[in-house]
């Protein structure tokens, strides 16, 4: 699953440090994410969903398998 | 802090010092056992009424906020807790073939007489080996039909 954390994340001037602490995750689990080496919940999703005012399809991209 | 971790650390140094008392005072088969549990009770008495003090000083209270603020994160953050459960897991495995192992050891070990009386050994080996499996199959299905 692709996400547009990273360029969310610097459009608002954070560093991952600052995102973790606002959405109390670990700041490895915000590189994470952003490396897409972990895929968040759907509870985190939707936190950092609202965290960024915009809807979860939006940062999340599902790529669906090819059958 | 708590004061609860004050009384902890004073208690786990009582119950050290008592025991090295009662090492000196009395000569018995157990002042061996004795010095080494006052020893495993004093160091962490020591650390934790330091850390009280420590924690509990007026310039370390913002820190010490920060700091608990920190551990509640790294405690509820989904991706560790998810690396937790998946290296208990890994743990869990190893250690079932670890204690496989162990069982053939000593079987060859007891076979060639190397060891004696080595079949307590691997019955308690394999009653272990026995009740991690099942307890992990009862776990399991607890859970399965829980969530």
């Amino acid at each position: 699953m692709k996400n547009m954390l990273e360029q969310l994340r610097k459009e608002r001037g954070l560093n991952q440090e600052e995102l973790a602490k606002a959405i109390r995750v670990s700041r490895q689990t915000i590189s994470s994410i952003e490396n897409g080496k972990y895929n968040p919940s759907l509870d985190l999703a939707f936190i950092i969903s609202d965290f960024f005012e915009k809807p979860i399809e939006e940062i999340f991209i599902y790529e669906r398998r090819k059958k | 802090m708590r004061k609860s971790h004050l009384l902890s650390g004073v208690l786990f140094l009582l119950a050290g010092i008592t025991c090295i008392i009662v090492a000196l005072v009395f000569d018995t088969k157990l002042n061996n056992l004795l010095f080494g549990v006052s020893g495993a009770l004093i160091v962490p008495g020591i650390m934790g009424t330091l850390k009280y003090f420590y924690w509990t000083a007026p310039k370390n209270k913002k820190k010490y906020a920060e700091r608990l603020d920190n551990e509640s994160i790294e405690l509820r953050d989904e991706r560790k807790e998810k690396l937790r459960d998946k290296s208990g897991r890994y743990a869990y495995l190893l250690g079932l073939v670890i204690i496989s192992i162990s069982i053939i050891i000593f079987s060859i070990l007891g076979q060639l007489e190397v060891i004696k009386n080595t079949n307590l050994i691997v019955i308690y080996l394999g009653g272990y080996f026995i009740f991690q499996y099942v307890v992990g199959i009862l776990i399991f299905k607890h859970l399965d039909n829980k969530y």
